[in-house]
């Protein structure tokens, strides 16, 4: 049975046109670790407090562990939903200090419960030795820490994430994730972690899904979402990608470099783009290539070739920066991806199979209308 | 439950201000006709005079003190700096009454004056509506140097700068440049001051000159007219409106003008040989008059008379009522601020937050207004209260509420409400709701999180708000005058007792007791502790925002 559930829940501000959050649906086991992941407005963050009773859904139903917390006419208040959450700016009360804001949500306990938990969960964050420390005394990774101690002491069904690392910087914050992850799984925590970054994303979540307009795009484990997206938004958002423009013929999928195998339910003569990242290239120095290097970046572990083909199609690719590729030289392009996907012009297709979400990411996603690291393609540079 | 209940102090809070505003907008015939005849374009010419008076005053002192404050160095700069702000406590009144008693014809400076020069000279009439705008100018000047000043040291350096590398001069960069900038807190400070002005009493009470608070004054005491009383008070009501609405739409475009982040403020220049000295004459001269003078003049009084027959024996009796007034309302302004801002919060309602805003608008208003606007529902209550008895039990209530202590408080609540809701809410804004998100997650219901996270973290604001309604009901005289309890004298009753018949130096203790009072909020305000101190004299910006949006 799924310790939390989210059936068709549907949130609208007062301000807004449409939805905040859109019939989303999704169910989480004991111990699972979920990631929202969107840009800045797909619903993530309001999802997130519809599950801690923060607010309330228009319609739909939350449960969790087997009670319903909210439908479209009650809602559990907070207090007793029994959800830990930590904050992006971690929001430690600031009168108290390290060991009173880990026992803040202590009160039901014993006296000696209390205590005894109380050391538990320092030790665990590691923070022993600041127990008196009032928050300002601390550093941005220290304050997170207590914060997830506070959040984690009385307990919690879910725990609850919002962009927990958006204020560390880059060091920082991998150490943080990786911490954050051993915790949540020594303890067997059920958590739902929402973020802007993939990365951080696919390192702690056992499933991932991609808000985008309220709705859930694609709900599955980090390698399907990345290797194989279901929309172009979701293909776009989680890294880098080209889109290919290919013809369906009998042997598979024909493109400037290459045939590609063909996903099943394709047919023959129809056009479409093959989603290829950047990393899957492979370029040959060749003087009879049909790749043109037009701009080569040196990134440090890499570098970033840009590559023109004869039909005017422009291919973003990540290459060994030991070859330094010069501007005008001339290389082979080729790809090496285990599988294919495939996106029609109008719909998107993976491995053949229509989803339901096909039409809906078009017309933003063609225009470039995705704040996120994306490659422009070779579709938009056609256009 | 916490939505209803702010709703409903607001409502209560905004009954008077409604009964004034529903009697302007149902005149009665007879008695305009005979306001008309008898003293309305008196009363509304000196107003006119009074308004201009201390405007001109409070723009050219106010402005031109910041000015040189922020622009100079000069010996004494930074202690005068502050000093400047001192005048904001002196109640006006106790300067009136101060002033008249140096410069009237019986003071030692006309006498000294006669001495020298012979007794037929020349001498200004301090009782004149000369006097009461220079008296009134010195004490509400800080309003005007207090926000100009904030204005000028938040504009950039470099903008002075872009503009002295076109080509203008230090005096043309503060008329082009400068000044227009500052332009939006000039006039909001002097609305404010003049509205001071306006609902001032003492003053112009003891120097004879009639406003439309002497005359609410006169009517009700004198005449027993209430009526007249009432729509005499709409009239004057009208004034503070328009100088609100000024304020308002001045501090609304205040907050586009302003730069966002850090700015490189102006670096100040240092005045040498006598420019510096006239600039420490000038600023020396101004904390003198308004602020070093008359305390020593009060000390002097007071230390005098101290034990003599002269001196008044009830004092303590007068302290007492005072202290134990203004701490009765300072709990209960604080405890409905409280109300109010966490209703605020919680509900996000606009029926409430639009009701938060009328209440708050009593503290534009002049005690004599909210003294009639209290009076008349509270005479209704009673008596109503008092038919129903008499009916069902043959007994008789009386007068239950009117000329009681509850009637007082309540007026006071209607004036003060807003200073201590203003300074709590600027506290509250500062707690991200996140905070109260944390602690409801951690099992906290919102009553918890008031008392868990709210309280311990608002003690300052708290305290602060507490600080300036205690002192605002201390320096209180019209509404004091008109509603108090029979018998029941405060402080500022006494000296309008006392100063109406020239008992000067009866008057000093009780006068030098208030102004200690006073200086306390100028204390919070110079060490800048919550800067919604500032704000809340001021009127507030945020209450503002939200009216305008």
């Amino acid at each position: 049975m799924s310790l939390l559930s989210l059936e068709q829940v549907t949130k609208s501000y007062p301000a807004q046109a449409l939805p905040a959050v859109d019939h989303l649906s999704l169910e989480l086991a004991k111990g699972e670790i979920l990631a929202l992941l969107g840009p800045s407005g797909c619903g993530k963050t309001t999802t997130l407090r519809l599950i801690a009773g923060f607010e309330r859904p228009d319609a739909g139903v939350v449960e969790i562990g087997g009670q319903i917390m909210a439908n479209g006419r009650m809602s559990v208040p907070p207090e007793q939903r029994g959800v830990g959450v930590v904050f992006q700016e971690y929001t430690l009360f600031p009168h108290l200090t390290v060991d009173e804001n880990v026992l803040f949500g202590l009160r039901h306990l014993s006296a000696q419960a209390r205590l005894q938990r109380l050391r538990e969960m320092l030790d665990m964050v590691g923070l022993g030795p600041f127990a008196r420390r009032y928050p300002h005394e601390l550093s941005g990774g220290q304050q997170q820490r207590v914060a997830l101690a506070r959040a984690l002491a009385p307990r919690p069904a879910v725990l609850l994430l919002d962009e927990p690392f958006s204020n560390l910087d880059a060091d920082l914050r991998t150490q943080m994730l990786h911490e954050v992850y051993v915790i949540l799984r020594h303890l067997e925590t059920t958590a739902v972690f929402v973020t802007h970054d993939h990365e951080e994303a696919f390192m702690v979540a056992d499933r991932v899904g991609v808000l985008n307009g309220g709705r859930l795009e694609q709900l599955t484990c980090p390698e399907e979402i990345y290797h194989r997206p279901e929309t172009r938004f979701v293909a776009r958002f989680v890294g880098q990608a080209n889109f290919l423009p290919g013809r369906v013929v009998r042997a598979g999928i024909e493109t400037d470099i290459g045939t590609f195998p063909k996903p099943l339910g394709l047919t023959e003569g129809s056009t479409v783009e093959v989603m290829i990242r950047p990393h899957q290239l492979e370029l040959r120095p060749d003087p009879t290539g049909n790749g043109l290097v037009i701009s080569r970046r040196f990134r440090g572990a890499d570098a970033l070739v840009v590559v023109q083909l004869p039909s005017g199609v422009t291919l973003y690719s990540y290459q060994s920066s030991t070859h330094r590729f010069q501007d005008g030289e001339r290389v082979t392009v080729g790809a090496k991806p285990c599988h294919s996907v495939v996106f029609s012009s109008a719909e998107s297709w993976q491995e053949g199979v229509n989803s339901d979400h096909a039409n809906r990411d078009t017309i933003p996603t063609q225009f470039g209308g995705v704040p996120s690291p994306v490659v422009p393609t070779p579709t938009d540079q056609h256009r | 439950m916490w939505p209803v209940a702010a709703g409903a102090i607001a409502l209560l809070v905004a009954t008077p201000i409604l009964v004034v505003v529903s009697s302007l907008a149902t005149p009665s015939q007879e008695i305009w006709a005979h306001l008309w005849r008898t003293y309305l374009l008196e009363l509304v010419w000196n107003t006119l005079v009074l308004i201009a008076g201390v405007g001109i005053g409070v723009l050219i002192l106010g402005t031109g003190l910041a000015w040189v404050v922020t622009m100079y160095r000069f010996p004494g700069r930074r202690l005068f700096e502050w000093l400047l702000i001192l005048p904001m406590a002196m109640p006006a009144y106790v300067m009136g009454f101060v002033f008249l008693a140096i410069f009237d014809y019986a003071g030692p400076v006309q006498s000294m004056w006669r001495w020298m020069f012979g007794a037929k000279t020349w001498f200004p009439d301090i009782a004149s509506p000369g006097g009461v705008v220079l008296v009134m100018t010195l004490v509400l000047y800080p309003y005007v140097y207090l926000l100009t000043r904030t204005a000028f040291s938040e504009q950039s350096a470099s903008t002075v700068e872009a503009a002295r590398a076109l080509g203008l001069g230090e005096l043309r960069v503060f008329w082009k440049v400068m000044l227009p900038l500052a332009r939006p807190s000039i006039a909001a400070g002097l609305a404010l001051a003049l509205m001071e002005a306006l609902a001032d009493f003492g003053t112009v009470g003891i120097y004879g000159y009639s406003t439309f608070t002497v005359a609410i004054y006169r009517v009700w005491f004198g005449l027993f007219n209430r009526e007249a009383a009432t729509e005499l008070a709409s009239v004057l009501l009208c004034f503070t409106f328009g100088l609100l609405c000024l304020e308002r739409r001045m501090r609304g475009r205040a907050r586009f003008s302003q730069t966002e982040g850090c700015v490189r403020p102006i670096p100040p220049r240092l005045l040498v040989g006598w420019r510096a000295w006239v600039a420490t004459a000038i600023c020396g001269g101004v904390v003198t008059a308004a602020f070093l003078l008359p305390v020593a003049q009060l000390l002097y009084w007071t230390l005098s008379t101290l034990g003599g027959p002269a001196s008044d024996a009830r004092y303590l009796m007068f302290l007492a009522n005072t202290l134990i007034l203004a701490a009765v309302t300072a709990l209960i302004a604080v405890i409905a601020a409280v109300v109010l801002a966490y209703g605020l919060r919680l509900s996000r309602s606009p029926i409430v937050a639009c009701c938060a805003r009328f209440a708050g608008m009593g503290y534009a208003l002049p005690g004599a207004v909210i003294a009639v606007g209290v009076l008349l529902p509270l005479a209704f209550v009673d008596h109503s209260l008092d038919d129903f008895l008499r009916r069902t039990f043959g007994i008789s209530s009386g007068l239950l509420l009117t000329g009681s202590m509850a009637g007082l408080v309540f007026a006071y609540l209607v004036r003060f409400l807003a200073v201590s809701s203003q300074t709590l809410e600027a506290g509250l804004v500062k707690i991200t709701p996140s905070m109260d998100m944390a602690a409801r997650s951690l099992g906290t219901s919102p009553g918890g999180v008031l008392r868990r996270i709210h309280v311990p973290l608002l003690r300052g604001s708290l305290g602060c708000a507490a600080i300036l309604v205690f002192v605002d009901v201390m320096k209180e005289m019209p509404a004091t005058l008109l509603l108090r309890p029979f018998g029941y004298d405060t402080l500022a009753v006494r000296i309008w007792q006392l100063t109406s018949e020239s008992f000067w130096e009866a008057a000093a203790l009780p006068a030098l007791t208030i102004v200690a009072g006073g200086i306390l909020p100028v204390l919070l305000l110079i060490r800048r502790l919550p800067p919604a101190v500032m704000r809340s004299r001021a009127m507030q910006e945020r209450c503002d925002e939200s009216s305008l949006s």
